[in-house]
């Protein structure tokens, strides 16, 4: 993800936030959150982060450690270096090959019963 | 590239410490403390003792400032607290209110 500099953000790897993450924007998260996370826009939790606590966004990629429920808009991809455990909900997921994944899993469709 | 990179659109309420460079275009209230260099954007406002090795002030801190190093307030910058640290500048087109411990 190119994240602008202005724009998005980035908790790097050697950061650590204890509290609440709100706002808007490209968010990619190499370190460490324990606290809520709600961003209007795009969120990447990379493989060796960690994150414990809900989170909101527009989509989401993970690839580390992420304990809490998660509430997205669009897209969920859980790639093959990820551990979760909560609830994921979001409009489409795709979990790779390898993860670790104990959820509650919930997709926005209708089941149509008729042909 | 800055380690971590907080944007403008963006606000985090807590503790925040690393061992990196922080760049704040957004918001931080709570405590922030680095033991590299922090940096506040133009549009930057820290509402948090703040804690680095340096810190350079562009936008708004308001909070207690212990810096091991420096601290620079950049012109259009605006610093409300007391500060710590070996070396202060203060640009022309800065604001600052509080005190000033060199430790000398």
């Amino acid at each position: 993800m190119v994240v602008k500099r202005s724009e998005g953000s980035v908790v790097g790897a050697a950061t650590e936030i204890t509290g609440n993450v709100s706002g808007r924007g490209a968010l990619r998260v190499d370190g460490r959150i324990n606290g809520s996370l709600s961003v209007d826009g795009p969120v990447e939790v990379t493989a060796g982060s960690e994150v414990r606590g809900p989170l909101r966004a527009e989509s989401l990629v993970l690839d580390g450690v992420l304990e809490g429920d998660v509430d997205v808009a669009g897209a969920i991809s859980v790639g093959p270096r990820a551990r979760f455990q909560g609830t994921l909900r979001g409009a489409r997921v795709t979990i790779a090959a390898g993860a670790e994944v104990q959820a509650d899993l919930q997709t926005d469709f209708e089941l149509k019963l008729s042909i | 590239m800055a380690g971590t990179v907080i944007g403008e659109g963006l606000s985090v309420e807590g503790e925040f410490s690393s061992d990196e460079e922080v760049v704040v275009h957004g918001s931080v209230r709570g405590t922030l403390s680095s033991g590299s260099s922090i940096s506040i954007g133009a549009s930057g406002v820290v509402e948090a003792d703040v804690s680095a090795r340096s810190l350079s002030v562009a936008g708004q801190v308001t909070g207690n400032v212990n810096s091991a190093d420096r601290v620079d307030i950049q012109a259009g910058g605006r610093l409300v607290g007391d500060v710590k640290a070996s070396r202060l500048t203060i640009a022309d087109g800065a604001t600052f209110k509080g005190n000033v411990d060199m430790d000398v």
